[in-house]
């Protein structure tokens, strides 16, 4: 039976949801909700580092 | 017969061997005196045969040698006939003779001596260079386009600063006097220079300088990145971005402003 690829899956999904992170940061910049917008900023940022550390531990387990 | 290296010769022939064979008259044997003329004899045959490998020898060792033949027979042996400012100006005129001699012979060598033709007689022909490669020519365009640009640079800059007669007008306008516009001009064109230099030096020369160099640094901090990477082991910055990544959410939940 073939392995799933946990990693590549999840950090597909973390990467993905970044981008909805800075949709919805586009969202309340155009309504001028600041501190909002800047909040999901960090969050955005923060889940797309660790879906890239997420990808490069997949890519190191891949490839020892 | 060339002038210097015979004046020179004879003159040290005087000195030498002439003046204290004169002072010393009466107390030197008379074949001593007979002698005397020998050397400057073998100097006018050398330098009439100074072609011949054997005439530069007499010139360049014989003459020198035969001139010391009065002091090396030791038969005058009175001091006040080389006192220590004859001796200086003797040394002196040796070297004189000798720097001459040897300029002489070296301009005139023997005349089937190829390397010895004038240059307006000798054919040079250019070599097939092979084509240089795209890399090369690439480099060089590079050099090129950088000198222009050192050029046209501050030559810009000067022409904003000094002599665009808007600019300057509107420099007078602001400040009033020719002096102070001077004044002005001098510190913005320093101030332009320090800017152009440090932007040419890190922007242009540096880089520059590194990639020639094969960048050695760059590239070995481009190892340790891949052996970083290679390690199946988490770094703290995934988990340093979960706890932000987290706290953010947990705070956009506690002050209602959820998704």
């Amino acid at each position: 039976m073939r392995k799933l690829p946990f990693f590549q899956i999840l950090c597909a999904l973390l990467l993905v949801s970044s981008l909805v992170f800075f949709w919805q940061c586009i969202g309340h910049l155009a309504r001028r909700d600041y501190v909002a917008a800047g909040m999901l900023t960090v969050i955005g940022i923060a889940t797309l580092w660790v879906g890239s550390e997420l990808a490069r531990l997949s890519l190191s387990e891949r490839d020892p | 017969m060339p002038l210097a290296p015979t004046v020179l010769g004879i003159n040290l022939w005087l000195l030498q061997a002439v003046v204290p064979l004169w002072l010393a008259q009466g107390q030197v044997p008379r074949w001593l005196l007979g002698s005397s003329p020998l050397p400057c004899l073998l100097l006018l045959l050398g330098m009439r045969f100074r072609r011949h490998l054997w005439a530069q020898v007499v010139l360049l060792v014989g003459f020198p040698m035969l001139l010391t033949l009065t002091d090396a027979l030791g038969s005058l042996g009175i001091d006040r006939l080389s006192p220590q400012l004859a001796v200086l100006l003797k040394l002196s005129v040796f070297v004189g003779y000798l720097a001459t001699t040897c300029h002489l012979l070296a301009r005139e060598s023997l005349p089937d001596d190829p390397l010895r033709l004038p240059v307006a007689s000798w054919v040079t022909k250019p070599l097939d260079a092979p084509p240089s490669s795209r890399k090369l020519r690439r480099r060089a365009a590079t050099h090129a386009m950088l000198q222009l640009l050192c050029v046209v640079m501050p030559g810009l800059l000067f022409f904003a600063i000094c002599l665009h007669k808007p600019n300057v007008r509107q420099l007078l306008r602001m400040l009033g006097s020719p002096a102070k516009v001077t004044a002005l001009q001098a510190t913005l064109l320093a101030a332009a220079t320090m800017l152009w230099a440090s932007l040419f030096y890190f922007g242009v020369m540096r880089p520059l300088k590194l990639h020639i160099g094969h960048d050695a640094a760059l590239r070995g901090e481009l190892g340790r990145l891949r052996q970083a990477s290679r390690r199946g082991k988490a770094r703290p910055q995934l988990f340093v971005a979960m706890a932000v990544a987290l706290a953010g959410m947990a705070a956009l939940l506690f002050f209602g402003m959820g998704l």
